[in-house]
């Protein structure tokens, strides 16, 4: 869980360079693109330092941080739920 | 085989939720968000486990720790450490004003008089050399802060601030609190800052007159004693006519 956790905040920084950078080897793309995939990108809600130094969340902000969270949150609940159905626990 | 096919609509979806992730990244970034770039650089700045912190949703603490070891450091007047302490500080949060100004403080005002007093060095030249290297360092930090606040007034006031008093220059400091001026939000004792500045210009008295005259029209809020001086004074050295001279006493609005 606390790898999931510390990946999710570095998907951003993966996806990004996975989207942009063209010039790295072929494993190195495919590591970025499933990281990119796999993982929710983490840092979108990590917004309390900006909040602390005084900077305002737009209502654009808020809502789709809001939805993004809403729809990670459906995703990866349904297929947990569906990879864990009928386990007997 | 479940596994799998989850596995395979994970990256499905993933396909999906790609745009809309690059799309809020490029929002927030748009509005000052996640200014942070967590590269190998920063990693060797922070150190493993404070760089594992600031990647995990602790930036403002980790920030705020080092900022308790810098006031530390300046106890101990540990210059040297209080710059480094600042740059990873300023770095990890650099839409905090206090940071920026603080960091500018230190150095500009409190490294560059322990510069110029140190006991250990009898050259003057060297002392001096070693106060401007600190008076460039605090601008640094200013200018730097700018870029990363350039909707702020406060860092722009400091940065005059350090122009008046450092420098000397009346001219960029005039300029600078004029550029905080500008701005929303602005104290409305820059626009008068920006005029005194302006008057103490070689050559340039005829404007500051102009604009100190404009803020005395503008009504008795305006006509605080520092303004009324400067006038005064210019009116003397520019030889203003009797008649569009202010008036002795004039009405103080406060």
């Amino acid at each position: 869980m606390a790898c999931v956790y510390f990946i999710g905040h570095l998907q951003a920084t993966a996806r990004e360079y996975w989207l942009q950078e063209h010039s790295s080897g072929l494993l190195t793309r495919i590591f970025l693109a499933i990281v990119a995939l796999l993982f929710p990108d983490l840092q979108a809600f990590n917004l309390v330092d900006d909040i602390v130094a005084g900077t305002a969340i737009s209502m654009t902000v808020f809502a789709k941080t809001a939805l993004l969270g809403i729809f990670y949150t459906t995703i990866y609940t349904l297929l947990a739920a569906f990879v864990f159905y009928g386990k007997e626990l | 085989m479940r596994a799998l096919i989850a596995l395979a609509i994970l990256v499905g979806l993933g396909g999906i939720k790609l745009p809309i992730e690059h799309d809020l990244t490029a929002l927030h970034r748009q509005e000052h968000f996640r200014d942070v770039e967590f590269n190998l650089d920063l990693r060797e700045k922070l150190g493993q486990l404070g760089f594992v912190a600031a990647l995990s949703g602790f930036r403002a603490i980790v920030a705020d720790a080092l900022f308790i070891r810098a006031h530390v450091a300046w106890e101990r007047t540990e210059w040297g450490r209080i710059l480094l302490l600042f740059r990873h500080i300023t770095t990890l949060q650099p839409r905090v004003l206090l940071f920026w100004d603080t960091a500018a403080w230190h150095m500009a005002w409190n490294a560059s008089v322990a510069a110029m007093n140190d006991p250990t060095q009898p050259r003057l030249a060297l002392r001096v050399k070693a106060q401007r290297e600190y008076f460039a360092l605090g601008k640094d930090f200013l200018e730097q802060g700018i870029k990363n606040n350039p909707d702020r007034p406060q860092l722009y006031e400091a940065l005059a601030r350090l122009y008046k008093e450092k420098y000397k220059d009346h001219q960029r400091a005039s300029e600078f609190y004029a550029k905080a001026a500008a701005l929303p939000d602005a104290p409305t004792f820059d626009r008068r800052f920006s005029a005194y500045e302006l008057a103490y210009c070689e050559g340039r008295e005829r404007e500051a007159y102009e604009r100190l005259r404009s803020l005395y029209d503008e009504g008795p809020q305006e006509r605080l004693p520092t303004l009324i001086a400067r006038l005064k004074s210019l009116e003397d050295k520019l030889t203003i006519p009797q008649d569009q001279r202010i008036p002795d006493k004039g009405p103080i609005g406060r």
